[in-house]
């Protein structure tokens, strides 16, 4: 297995609310999206919404998740419309500093559910920082064409986000 | 900040370097983000009601040892490490 980068995107000055891969090369076995975010919400950290294919409807996104803040574990399960890209660094997080995301999809020009790992460690300058490691299943059963993650306030300028393709 | 939130789409089937828009959303884009909000908020107070309470655990297991009284199992849960 070798992987390439298929193309990197970093966020300007205006920032951004979105930001899709389209027209994602059918020659691979695994995709790898890795991100550096950081978002203008006054929060510590902020979710986006992640969707393939623009597939948002009847709860195809399910995982298990693991999850710490720096002072104590839990775990719990999730099923919606999109999968929740947690533990963005939000604008209150120590300034300059962003959250690193790391989502794996196997075998995405299959067509059964795709399986997919999901890790990322925010950033903070405190002992409250979050963490969270899921296992997704998302009922989506064409190959993987396009992915969408939107922020419901902005990507700061300088996040990136990276997709790779694993063949 | 830009006034008009904007959305990246990179077409991958594009050469390089020609890839990427820059595109102002659309009003139905907008309302999904509102609701997109609504729920970032619900998360937020989530998040901050599980670490509230975690604390009431803690605050309440310290009296308890102080004061020499047995600690429930939830309580005793945020000492052990």
């Amino acid at each position: 297995m070798a992987m390439q980068l298929v193309e990197t995107i970093e966020v300007g000055s205006g920032g951004a609310t979105s930001i899709e891969f389209t027209s994602i090369p059918q020659d691979g076995v695994d995709l790898l999206l890795v991100a550096s975010l950081r978002s203008a919400r006054a929060s510590l950290v902020d979710d986006a919404q992640l969707k393939f294919n623009n597939v948002g409807s009847g709860d195809p996104y399910e995982d298990v998740e693991l999850r710490g803040n720096g002072s104590s574990v839990a775990s719990n399960t999730n099923a919606g419309n999109w999968f929740r890209f947690a533990g963005i660094n939000g604008a209150t997080s120590t300034t300059d500093t962003f959250s690193s995301h790391k989502l794996y999809i196997s075998n995405y020009t299959s067509t059964s559910i795709k399986a997919c790992s999901y890790d990322v460690v925010s950033e903070n300058n405190a002992t409250t920082a979050y963490q969270y490691l899921r296992a997704v299943s998302a009922n989506v059963t064409a190959a993987i064409t396009s992915i969408q993650l939107d922020e419901s306030s902005v990507f700061q300028e300088h996040s990136t986000v990276s997709l790779y393709k694993i063949y | 900040m830009s006034e008009t939130p904007v959305k990246i789409v990179v077409d991958l089937s594009q050469p390089k370097g020609q890839r990427e828009s820059i595109i102002p959303l659309t009003a139905e884009e907008i309302a999904e983000r509102d609701a997109m909000a609504a729920q970032a908020a619900q998360d937020e107070a989530d998040r901050q009601a599980e670490a509230d309470a975690l604390q009431a655990l803690k605050d309440s297991a310290k009296a308890k040892l102080i004061a020499g009284d047995p600690l429930t199992a939830e309580e005793a849960d945020t000492l052990v490490i």
